[in-house]
């Protein structure tokens, strides 16, 4: 639908990505080349056209595996690393370039998403199913989304009003009891109207205990998930699209038979004789609304105004044992641009833009030593408002250079004051012939801390909070980095590569969550925050990526990615190695289609790399007497995916496997007492947020997914 | 751990097998011995070749003709391509005919012409 009025216009629209959100911002210049499109279509894959890095996860790659949420569909990706913060909540965590998530600027359609109290549990809000491909950029990416990004952005594309489908059903259940269901529906009505509404229920029936350590694996959960997005197509050209999103996800974690006022009262009452079971209780709600208007000035569309408005409310109530973090968030978000192709060659962006973000917490936390927190509402008001400016210079299909600067008024800076900050980024992309892309990109990134909910696992512990995790800093980071890529002329696809990523961040400021400082006792019982103040803090990562067809529908994707994150803590002289960072990863992934792509075979191997752990944890035993961490570090290990679709006409029906090597970190919860043979919740050495690797053993699952096509 | 890699590894075994043995099933009603027989080797199918020029304009189109043209009742073979903005479909003449594919993705929605 929006490619017919595109075309209308006179443009010849190619584009990887959907159509809908690309038409708002002009035309883009990369081309797929009109690439004959055989049976299979590409998984995952690095987007040749791209000015800047680009991992794309098509829709052919989000059923590669389970991908019941975004953070699943992340497993298979070279670049982004999935974890859990913690053993309690299910909050899972991505890195990118060796960095926290936090640092990653997530896009819903290029509107920022999943920040603040989002954060840790943002990935589980995303539904699989709802998106219809993921678009990874490693590096300083475009100023016009705001510079929150430092490693990189991720936008979302979910499936899109003007989809030929106006029915879609999944549903798919695992081996743990979780059962997963999502409805699609786009409706077109008529020239100017569609939309399209998406629906989620999940939720697990039973809980396990596989390690034995008195501790849930994975925390009860269920979650209702619903949103509708609407595009307005009028005669003259200009697009409207609003949306509306809510959201409720309730989870309880930790020990089995947890009541959080019970065991409130226990502490405050300082009755150590009683035993209560330790756990966590979170209920998470959200509501989101927004409008995105596209006004073109020209008939072919050469030159246009978009407004992009957000507003979400997110709602966090949380209890950890005798903690509680009762939050809210209001965030507004605001956008206008004026965007102009002055001729094939040169094309620039000028806008003005800026965040509100109203913070209302409310934290307690009783601990057996200390009580700390200040029961009762904080508020915290932090904005930021900028202009910015963006070029983008073609040369033929050889050379295309964007240069972007925002210079934006940041509310509260460190010192209370407010402050005016520039970010300047740049990227080039040369192609000297078909074969070779070289890609270097620089930039900074600024974005407020929210020290609790960025380090959710912090609250998964006895230890007391030190510093300043009551402040938001205003973080601030350099990332540069390259790419070089080689397309080869063998194998059955033209997409043969062999690529090599190095990119490098460097903090300016940061806020730092320190598990070991301080003597071997103190380490084990507190967790500082601070301010990097000119201390050094960066990260080099390394990265290799091949992909070949050997024969027609057999594809083979190989990645190895290598990270040395360093960060100078208080007190050390030498920036030391980051704890719980895992210094590398390879992942094999093989897919096989059979003709017409009635059946396809997905399998994946990943080996995942050392990393260093806290230094209270070195000394650790398992029950033989063995060293768990030898010389400080923890095991290499594997994990083994694989999957089986079979589809027919509209149906596709799936079976596979997660952690087919049954691989798990053996203790989980770290403490030295234990009461009723279950490591205690109230000891100052709890910590349940040491975790390197997965928690869960090998699961299976099987699935449905039913597609209903638009028939004239 | 190894007992789920080799439950995978025989289903995709499994699949490979059952692919190869449907041609022989669908002869039915042959005797044991023939059926045995022809497990060894497919019978011969004379399969055909039409290609149809059809108005796509996107993506989008591409996985809509391919997504339902592929499970069409006859379908071998199937090869899209924007840019020409033609269909080839390799087919089995006793299953289907040309008006038959023809009509299968103007019901779609485009608008269909047979170019060979």
């Amino acid at each position: 639908m929006s490619v017919l009025a595109q075309a209308a216009y006179g443009q010849t629209f190619m584009s990887e990505t959907a159509v809908d959100t690309a038409g708002m911002y002009g035309p883009r210049t990369d081309s797929l080349e009109a690439a004959v499109f055989v049976s299979t279509q590409e998984g995952n894959y690095l987007s040749k056209g791209k000015p800047i890095r680009t991992e794309v996860i098509s829709s052919s790659g989000l059923r590669k595996m389970a991908c019941c949420t975004l953070a699943e569909s992340f497993e298979n990706s070279a670049s982004v690393t999935v974890g859990y913060s913690d053993a309690v909540t299910g909050a899972r965590q991505i890195r990118l370039l060796g960095l926290s998530g936090i640092y990653t600027q997530m896009l819903d359609e290029t509107r920022p998403v999943m920040r603040g109290l989002a954060s840790p549990f943002g990935l589980s809000y995303v539904p699989g199913q709802w998106l219809e491909s993921i678009q990874i950029a490693k590096g300083a990416a475009s100023v016009i989304s705001g510079v929150e990004s430092v490693t990189g952005q991720i936008n979302l594309e979910h499936r899109k009003p003007t989809d030929e489908k106006p029915l879609f059903l999944n549903a798919a259940v695992m081996s743990d009891s979780k059962l997963d269901f999502n409805v699609a529906s786009s409706l077109q009505m008529g020239e100017k109207w569609s939309t399209v509404i998406l629906g989620h229920v999940s939720g697990n029936i039973k809980n396990f205990d596989h390690n034995g350590d008195g501790y849930m694996d994975d925390p009860k959960m269920l979650q209702f998930n619903f949103a509708n997005r609407w595009l307005y197509y009028a005669d003259s050209g200009v697009q409207v699209r609003f949306g509306v999103r809510a959201l409720q996800d309730s989870r309880q974690g930790g020990q089995e038979g947890y009541d959080k006022d019970a065991y409130m009262q226990m502490m405050e009452d300082k009755d150590w004789t009683t035993v209560l079971p330790w756990g966590s209780e979170i209920m998470n709600r959200s509501l989101n609304g927004y409008l995105k208007v596209g006004i073109p000035l020209e008939p072919d569309n050469s030159s246009n105004i978009a407004v992009v408005a957000d507003y979400t409310w997110y709602g966090m109530d949380s209890w950890f044992g005798a903690t509680k973090y009762l939050a809210d968030q209001h965030s507004s978000y605001l956008n206008v641009l004026y965007q102009n192709e002055i001729n094939s060659s040169h094309r620039f962006t000028v806008g003005a833009g800026g965040t509100y973000d109203l913070y209302r917490e409310d934290f307690l936390r009783r601990l057996t030593l200390t009580v700390q927190g200040t029961d009762g509402v904080q508020k915290t008001p932090l904005a930021n408002a900028g202009v910015f400016g963006e070029y983008t210079y073609t040369l033929d299909d050889k050379l295309t250079a964007v240069a972007g600067i925002r210079g934006d008024w940041y509310s509260r800076v460190d010192d209370g004051k407010s402050h005016f900050k520039l970010s300047p980024r740049v990227t080039v992309k040369y192609s000297p012939s078909d074969a070779i892309v070289l890609r270097l990109n620089g930039g900074r990134g600024l974005r407020y801390a929210t020290p609790l909910t960025d380090n959710i696992g912090v609250f998964s512990t006895g230890k007391t909070f030190y510093g300043n995790y009551d402040s938001h800093t205003l973080e601030d980071a350099w990332t540069f980095g390259g790419n070089l890529t080689f397309y080869l002329p063998f194998g059955a696809s033209s997409d043969t590569y062999l690529s090599f990523d190095y990119f490098r961040t460097q903090f300016a400021q940061q806020m730092i969550v320190d598990y070991e400082y301080g003597n071997s006792t103190a380490a084990a019982t507190s967790i500082w925050f601070y301010n990097l103040d000119g201390r050094r803090s960066f990260t080099d990562n390394y990265q290799v990526d091949f992909n070949v067809q050997p024969v027609e529908r057999f594809t083979v994707t190989a990645t190895f990615r290598y990270t040395d994150a360093r960060i100078q803590t208080l007190g050390m002289e030498y920036p030391v190695e980051k704890p719980m960072t895992s210094r590398f990863k390879g992942v094999l992934n093989l897919q096989y289609a059979t003709n017409l792509n009635k059946w396809v075979f997905d399998f994946t191997a990943s080996v995942n790399g050392s990393s260093r752990v806290y230094n209270f944890m070195t000394d650790d035993t398992d029950e033989n007497g063995n060293l768990l961490y030898p010389g400080g570090y923890t095991p290499v290990y594997p994990l083994l995916y694989c999957q089986v679709t079979k589809r027919f006409k509209g149906v596709d029906v799936y079976v596979g496997g997660e952690n087919l090597t049954n691989f798990r970190q053996k203790h989980v919860i770290l403490g030295s007492h234990k009461e009723n043979g279950v490591v205690s919740g109230r000891q100052p050495s709890f910590d349940a947020s040491a975790i390197w690797g997965p928690v869960m053993g090998i699961r299976i699952y099987a699935g449905v997914r039913f597609t209903l096509w638009k028939k004239s | 751990m190894k007992k789920i890699s080799s439950i995978c590894m025989a289903a995709i075994l499994l699949a490979g097998i059952s692919s190869a043995v449907q041609p022989a099933r669908a002869e039915a009603g042959n005797s044991g011995m023939e059926y045995g027989m022809q497990l060894a080797g497919k019978p011969k199918k004379e399969l055909k070749t039409v290609t149809f020029s059809v108005n796509m304009h996107c993506e989008k189109c591409v996985e809509k003709i391919r997504e339902n043209i592929s499970y069409e009742k006859g379908v071998k073979g199937l090869e899209i391509s924007l840019e020409d903005k033609t269909v080839k479909i390799v087919y089995d003449p006793k299953k289907t005919d040309v008006r038959k594919l023809g009509d299968a993705i103007s019901g779609l929605g485009y608008e269909v012409e047979v170019k060979e």
